[in-house]
């Protein structure tokens, strides 16, 4: 490398170079759909949070005579989602205003396009999780369906008898 | 097509030799001057700067179109567009190496511009094509995590299809409009450029120019 004399430095072609940047390190910017489901999952965390808020307490589920299987395990699960609720909802919020900014500020490292997928990650995650305890409610519900009808059968069928 | 416009003769009066026939006096001054300040300098360091034409002084943005070489848009290497959008002007490494080295020689320019290649049937004003390409392995890394969030976005949208199925659709959809958007996009390739280094004539108002350098951008 042949070093330039020290008058030389101030050169056009020598502010040009140093005023440019290495095609390789440009990055490249976020493709809308990332961005698109980056926002998504914002909203997944902000919403899941809110669900959470909605679910009975951990107490009223492991003493109610609604829940009848794995009552202790489903009110473990619910209030270690209650504990996350408040943290989750925060993320959720900052996350969706960091996607706000790179939709009006885009930036390029790649970085950038591994959060996107991190962020829909998550929200599909919280949300999926919320999403368990709504399970166990409808299973319950349906579980207490099922037993109701079967207690009207069986009562139709005692009157049936003593009627004959 | 960088390669091709520059090596072809013709390509001199087609785009770049703008200077009247009859200032040929102008022309080999200008070219005596660019072989002292510029091309004997770079022969030092076994560079053999070619020269490229005289214009009158360029002050603006031109576009220039040719039937043979397609259209190009010559600006100011300090105030090329791209510049904002990626805060300096995105060169390949092993080139920005070669003009330092070129630097170092000493050569003496008054101007530096950059032709863009743009697509034939661009207009001026019409919204700016993409003149720098994104890098190969960022498109192959994206293609990945389109992927993971098409598979992350259908799994959710199948688990929660009994649960909240409304919901679970609408994110789905959007992500298949948005899938297709991205594939168009992802097309789109940079076109080629060329840098090219000035000298002004000391009297009358016309430069002549050198090629600095030439590079294609990586394909898909």
């Amino acid at each position: 490398m042949n070093e330039p004399l020290p008058a030389l430095r101030d050169s056009l072609l020598h502010r040009f170079v140093d005023e440019s940047i290495a095609y390789e390190e440009t990055g490249a910017p976020i493709p809308r759909p990332l961005l698109l489901y980056a926002t998504a999952g914002g909203a997944a965390m902000v919403l899941a949070a809110f669900s959470i808020t909605i679910w009975p307490s951990p107490h009223t589920i492991a003493h109610s005579g609604f829940f009848l299987i794995a009552k202790a395990a489903l009110a473990g699960f619910v209030a270690t989602l209650k504990v996350l609720a408040l943290p989750l909802a925060l993320t959720g919020v900052t996350t969706l205003a960091i996607t706000g900014y790179l939709y009006l500020r885009p930036r390029r490292r790649i970085g950038w396009h591994y959060a996107c997928v991190g962020e829909l990650v998550a929200g599909a995650g919280s949300l999926g999780a919320s999403a368990l305890v709504f399970v166990a409610i409808v299973a319950t519900v349906i579980i207490w369906m099922l037993i109701f009808t079967a207690g009207l059968a069986l009562l139709g069928r005692v009157l049936i008898a003593l009627a004959e | 097509m960088g390669t091709q416009f520059i090596r072809q003769g013709e390509a001199r009066a087609t785009f770049l030799d703008t200077l009247s026939p009859e200032s040929l006096v102008v022309r080999s001054q200008l070219e005596e001057l660019l072989r002292v300040r510029v091309q004997d300098p770079a022969a030092t360091i076994g560079r053999d700067l070619r020269f490229v034409g005289v214009t009158d002084p360029i002050t603006k943005p031109e576009l220039v179109r040719s039937e043979e070489f397609g259209a190009w848009y010559f600006v100011d290497g300090f105030d090329d567009p791209t510049i904002e959008m990626f805060g300096g002007q995105p060169i390949p490494d092993k080139i920005r190496r070669d003009l330092r080295n070129l630097a170092n020689t000493g050569i003496q320019l008054d101007r530096i511009w950059i032709g863009h290649e743009v697509p034939p049937d661009w207009r001026d004003g019409a919204p700016r094509p993409q003149l720098v390409p994104d890098q190969p392995k960022i498109r192959g890394a994206d293609e990945i995590l389109m992927k993971v969030s098409h598979a992350v976005v259908r799994g959710a949208a199948a688990t929660g299809r009994g649960v909240v199925k409304g919901t679970a659709l609408t994110v789905a959809g959007a992500g298949l409009v948005a899938g297709s958007a991205f594939a168009a996009g992802g097309a789109v390739a940079g076109l080629d450029p060329v840098l090219l280094g000035g000298v002004d004539h000391p009297s009358v108002p016309a430069t002549g120019w050198v090629l600095l350098a030439q590079w294609d951008w990586p394909e898909e």
